[in-house]
This record gives C-alpha cells, sequence and structure tokens, in this order.
C-alpha cells in the first residue's frame, strides 16, 4: 500500500542544527502534531499519550493473541461500516477521520475475510467479502485495470501495482467461490497486467511516481498466483520475467534489494521502509515457490534473515533501513513488523528454521505492544497505526486498514505454526 | 621443573558464574591462579540516574538481586542462589583478584600483561576484543551450552532440544565473534531425564562446567592446549533468546517426554 496524500517526514531528518534550534524545532512540531491530532476527539488524547507513556500497558493485562485477533477484526468490520458502498475505508485519520474506500487494499482483505470467517467461525466475514467482491467488480476500468488511490480521489486512472493488490482477492474468491465474475475480472486484470510489463521484466508503464521498484515484486507475485490457479502460461512468464528484474537488483552480500523503496530519493540513497523492504521479500518469496524457483526463495530467506538478525539484537524493528541494514528512522513501521512476521513464519513453513518463528513472534508482540486494547473510538481501537509513535514518518497520524489486515494474516498464520509446534 | 600454569577467570565481581567456574576448576583439582574482575558497569541510563542522584548527595541505586518474572508473572526460582559472588568466593577461597576498570584499555591490558597468564578461561565477564584474547600465551577458553559450530549465541541448550536435535556443550577458545573461535572439543549430554528448562539448563551447565574444568586439568598436565580445529562461519547458525511463545512449546513437550 503506498503513501499518497500522506506526510512524508523522510525528507527532513537528521540536519545538523544547534541543540536550542533542534529543540526549538522539535518543540513546534510536537506542538503542531498535537493540534493535527484534534486531541479533545473522543480517544485521541488516549491514543496520543500510549505512544509515549505506558508502553507495557497491554502485556500487563495479560491480553492473549486471541484478544489482539478480536480487537484487529472489530476494527476491520468498523473501517467496512463507516463506508456505504462494500469497501474498506483507507485509513482512520486523526485529523479527518475514516477516508473513503481503498479498492487496493480492500482487494488484498478479501481473503484475509475468507479466513476470518473460518476461524472465528463467523460467517459474517465471508458476507463482508462479498460486499467488499462486489464493490471491486463495479470499479474494473474498460481496459481490465483497477484505479489507484481511494475511491475519493481516484476512479479512472490505472494503477498497475494496485490493480495487482485487487487481483489477489479476485484470484482467491474466484477459486474458493467458483464464482464466474470474479474469475472474468481476473481474467481482464490479469491481461492488462501482462500487456503494460515492459521488456526487461520491470512494470513502469502508470506505476507509482513512475520509479520502477523492486517491491512490485509484490505485484508479481499475484499474477503468479493468478497464472498457477487458473493454469495462465503468460501470467506465469510474466512473473517470472519480473522476478528476475528484481533477483538482479539484490545486494548478493547483504541481501538488499536496490529500488525497494517508494521513492526517488529512496533509490537513489539505498533506503526503504519496512513495508516496501517486506513487499519486496514477499513478492520475491511467493514468486520463488509459486514458481518453483529455489534461487527466489534463498534471495528473500538472504534479506529475511538479515532483517532477524537486526531486530533480534536491536529488540525492535526499525521503520526504515538503508542498504546495509542500518538505521534510517527508528520509529518503527508497524504494517512492516506484522509483514515481516509472515515472511518468517512462510520462511519456517519452507525451510523449518525456527529462529524465524521466533522473530515473527517478537515482530507480532512489537505490534501487539502499539494496538490499542481499550480506546472509546472505533477508529482507533483494535487498529493499527502506520507508524509507532504515530508521528512516525509512515502514515503519518493515521492507522491504515492494511496495517490491521496483515497483523490478523500474522496472528493467524502465527497460531497455526504454533498449535502445529504443540502437536509434534 | 616444571612451570606451573598461570590461569586466571575473567569475571565481574558480582558475577556467580565466575565462582561456579571455580568451584567446577576446584572439583577437578585445578585452584586458578586468580580471578579478573571488570568493573561493574551499569547500563548506560543508570549510570547517568546514579551520576545525578550522586551529585545531589543521594546514595546510589541497590542493585536488582530478584530473580526475574516470567511473562506469565511467576518468578523463575533461581538455581544459583546459593552461589557466592565472585569476589566474595575469592576472599573466601583465598584466591587471588585484581581488579581492572575495563577490559580494553591500554592501562587494564598492561595489568594484565604484568600477570604472564598462560590461559584466561572466560566466567562471566563482557565481550572480549582481540587485544585482549592476544595476552595469554595459550589462548581463552569458554564452555558453551550447545554443540558448535551448529548452536551459536543464546539459550542454544533449549534450541538444540526444541528442534529435535542432540543437546551437547562445547569448550572452545574465544576469538572476537560470537562463538566462533576454535573448537577444542564437544559432549553430547543425556537431556531425556530433564521435564523442564530450569532442569535442562541446570544439567547442561554442569556438564559444560564439568567438561570445562577437565579440559583445564589436562591443560595443566601437559602444559599444552588440546588439538583444536577452526569453525567455518557457514557451519553454524547464530540463536537469538528464545521467546516466551517457543519456551511455552519447549515446556510442554519436555514435561510430556518425561510423562
Amino acid at each position: 500500500m503506498k503513501m499518497q496524500h500522506d506526510f512524508d517526514r523522510a525528507g527532513d531528518r537528521k540536519k545538523p542544527m544547534s541543540t536550542m534550534f533542534s529543540l526549538a524545532r522539535d518543540t513546534k512540531r510536537a506542538i503542531g502534531n498535537m493540534l493535527h491530532a484534534r486531541l479533545t476527539q473522543p480517544g485521541h488524547r488516549q491514543f496520543y499519550l500510549a505512544q509515549v507513556a505506558d508502553h507495557g500497558r497491554n502485556v500487563a493485562q495479560g491480553y492473549s493473541d486471541a484478544d489482539h485477533l478480536r480487537a484487529a477484526a472489530d476494527w476491520l468490520k468498523a473501517a467496512q461500516d463507516s463506508q456505504s458502498d462494500g469497501g474498506f475505508s483507507g485509513r482512520y485519520k486523526l485529523d479527518k477521520g475514516w477516508t473513503s474506500s481503498y479498492p487496493e487494499t480492500t482487494g488484498y482483505l478479501i481473503p484475509t475475510c475468507l479466513t476470518l470467517a473460518e476461524r472465528l467461525e463467523e460467517p459474517e466475514w465471508e458476507e463482508r467479502a462479498k460486499r467488499a467482491m462486489d464493490f471491486l467488480l463495479a470499479l474494473q476500468l474498460e481496459s481490465g485495470a483497477f484505479p489507484g488511490g481511494e475511491v475519493a480521489e481516484n476512479t479512472v486512472e490505472p494503477s498497475p501495482f494496485n490493480t495487482a493488490q485487487i487481483l489477489n482477492g479476485l484470484n482467491i474468491w474466484a477459486a474458493e467461490k467458483n464464482d464466474a465474475n470474479a474469475r472474468q475480472a481476473a481474467d481482464r486484470a490479469a491481461a492488462w497486467l501482462v500487456s503494460v510489463q515492459d521488456d526487461d521484466g520491470a512494470f513502469r508503464q502508470h506505476f507509482y511516481l513512475n520509479q520502477p521498484s523492486a517491491y512490485a515484486a509484490h505485484l508479481s507475485c499475484w499474477l503468479a498466483e493468478y497464472g498457477v490457479l487458473f493454469d495462465d502460461k503468460a501470467a506465469r512468464k510474466a512473473a517470472e520475467k519480473h522476478l528476475d528484474w528484481v533477483l538482479a537488483l539484490q545486494d548478493k552480500d547483504t541481501g538488499f534489494f536496490a529500488r525497494s523503496g517508494f521513492y526517488g530519493t529512496d533509490h537513489d540513497n539505498g533506503t526503504a521502509v519496512t513495508h516496501t523492504i517486506a513487499y519486496t521479500i514477499w513478492g520475491v518469496l511467493l514468486n520463488g515457490l509459486l514458481l518453483g524457483r529455489e534461487d527466489a526463495v534463498d534471495a528473500s530467506e538472504l534479506a529475511a534473515t538479515k532483517i532477524m538478525e537486526r531486530m533480534e539484537i536491536l529488540k525492535f524493528l526499525p521503520g526504515r533501513f538503508n542498504s546495509r541494514w542500518r538505521i534510517d528512522e527508528r520509529a518503527q513501521c508497524l504494517t512492516g513488523n506484522a509483514q515481516m512476521a509472515l515472511i518468517w513464519l512462510r520462511l519456517y513453513d519452507e525451510r523449518g528454521d525456527l529462529r524465524f518463528v521466533n522473530a515473527a513472534c517478537r515482530a507480532i508482540d512489537l505490534v501487539k505492544q502499539a494496538q490499542p486494547m481499550d480506546n472509546p473510538n472505533p477508529g482507533l481501537q483494535g487498529g493499527v497505526a502506520g507508524s509507532f509513535p504515530v508521528w512516525g514518518s509512515y502514515i503519518f497520524h493515521a492507522v491504515p486498514n492494511w496495517a490491521t489486515k496483515f497483523f490478523i494474516d500474522a496472528l493467524l498464520h502465527k497460531e497455526r505454526v504454533l498449535t502445529a509446534l504443540e502437536s509434534d | 621443573m616444571k612451570h606451573k600454569m598461570r590461569i586466571f577467570l575473567l569475571s565481574h565481581d558480582r558475577a556467580k558464574r565466575g565462582s561456579t567456574v571455580a568451584m567446577a576448576l576446584q572439583r577437578h583439582g585445578v585452584t586458578p591462579t586468580g580471578f579478573v574482575f571488570e568493573a561493574y558497569r551499569p547500563p548506560k541510563l543508570r549510570r547517568r540516574i546514579e551520576r545525578r542522584l550522586a551529585e545531589q548527595g543521594i546514595p546510589v541505586l541497590a542493585p536488582k538481586t530478584e530473580p526475574k518474572a516470567s511473562q506469565n508473572g511467576n518468578a523463575t526460582p533461581d538455581p544459583y542462589a546459593d552461589i557466592l559472588p565472585a569476589a566474595e568466593y575469592a576472599s573466601k577461597e583465598g584466591i587471588s583478584a585484581t581488579q581492572v576498570a575495563d577490559l580494553t584499555s591500554p592501562e587494564s591490558l598492561d595489568s594484565l600483561r604484568a600477570l604472564e597468564p598462560d590461559l584466561f578461561v572466560h566466567a562471566g565477564a563482557g565481550i572480549l576484543r582481540a587485544p585482549l584474547l592476544a595476552i595469554p600465551k595459550l589462548g581463552t577458553m569458554n564452555a558453551h551450552m550447545g554443540l558448535l559450530p551448529r548452536y551459536r549465541g543464546m539459550n542454544v541448550a533449549e534450541w538444540s532440544v526444541l528442534e529435535g536435535q542432540q543437546a551437547g556443550c562445547t569448550v572452545h577458545l574465544l576469538d572476537p565473534g560470537i562463538d566462533t573461535g576454535d573448537i577444542i572439543a564437544t559432549r553430547t549430554v543425556d537431556v531425556s531425564d530433564c521435564n523442564s528448562i530450569t532442569a535442562l539448563r541446570a544439567k547442561m551447565d554442569r556438564a559444560q562446567l564439568d567438561f570445562l574444568a577437565e579440559t583445564v586439568k589436562s591443560i595443566t598436565e601437559t602444559g599444552e592446549l588440546p588439538p583444536h580445529h577452526p569453525q567455518q562461519e557457514t557451519d553454524g547458525r547464530q540463536y537469538f533468546a528464545m521467546h516466551a511463545d517457543l519456551k511455552q512449546v519447549l515446556e510442554k513437550r519436555l514435561a510430556a517426554s518425561t510423562g
């Protein structure tokens, strides 16, 4: 999920200045942030205070993973119910409240809803997935693409990355429900994606900020998923071509993928937020698994191992890294934490290295600590903010639906792994 | 006349590890020449608070002595509750002790060289750097609670059992890496009778201390290091502190395995 229309504070960090000037700047920013956060709104003050105080509260309260899962699922319900079109609100912003439906993330929330229906034994989640599917089908463009951004800002400009995230939802719904409409939409979306791929395997046309990026591995993996589920050779071939393009960007010593950040400055500086780092690694991993490319699984394992080692030593996962896995920003990207947990758990499934389960449990803990568990505001209660603290550069002052989605996915995967380990 | 081996244990004055290593050596008929105590260095923030308090004439905070609470709130019983801190043990046993400010400064290293050590034994000191490791004639030895090179790092006894692998311990030479120095010997340990992590760690600790002491004794007899072989970095994995959820899985398995 991209950061359109969110604040990016990455550009104005770490300039040398006197302590007094720095203090004055920080104080001014803190006051500005607090005004922006509308602390008079229900639950906002409590949420804001939790960023700096009583950080161990959730641990002290003894909440179980099931409690955290329930709270996160309830937040997702609130995100969908806040809209009348069946989509999930993109985020709850401290300054404006719920934003409009976000097609991209509504797409990949569909598999999460279906899993929740099964795990929680609540058919309501299947109905929610159906509503989301109907919302998406109505948005598909003539070309087969889906629009980027939230519906309030765009319904006409196509986005390959967003189309692919929606394709994931279409794939799973079509395969599980044998739904002809979803299948037809998936066919058209996949064909469009193949049509906009460049000869070298990269995706540049219509791509976010016109930057061909390694994190588009999280595009090609859904194309690969489509190709495998529905036996489409062209889709598999396109996915593999892109996989090769991404693999060529990896530093074979550090495991870092060049161009894994959002911006040109990230690409120039060799930096990235963990959200897009994780998109890249997951995309490479899933492509590798779906296409039978062990080298891709190895490549994802290398990067995931390096990040695991950094997190275990630091005891937290910084929100941004540079290409040597040094901290580029200390504020955590909670989405990235949950995504990395998923990657580690999936790698454990494949490689059997229990250190990955350990790392996943730790990354999940970091999200659990930041999740509001007793906030009176349904836009905050149970949701996972973009950053911790919430004024970190990634999704400044907001609770995006995809952070909660990945957190739920990670909790459910962790539960499966631990249950299997206990029964061994 | 045979040269009397000069063996020093590197520890902290408050560390019980120094005492348990010395006790193991003594059980095997080896009395260390002395202890080297690195001055206790509280964590940075704690040091700052203590300094501020001291400036205000307030005594420094007492060191934390309570056993750590586990995630479920139960206190973990301290199996070393009856062991004396190393400084007290040295005094009781009449073993000499050399206090140094740290193990890295030129002054400290000069003090250590003046001891003319044949062998250092790691016994609860912090991370040892290359200049220090170059001082003793034979090297610096360590006992490790896992089978090297596979199991490097922390909680390796737990990790090996959780992974369904053979538990064991290693006596090795230290180098500046983490558990990457030359391996002198490894020994497997039967932990099938351990019904908890506490029991597992206690058994493994006894085994590694005995193994270390036997090796040191053999060095005092021969005057030289036993054969040892280098590790390749790619031969092993580095493990980290085991998460409470995995410890819980392990506790259940250990309890179930012993009925």
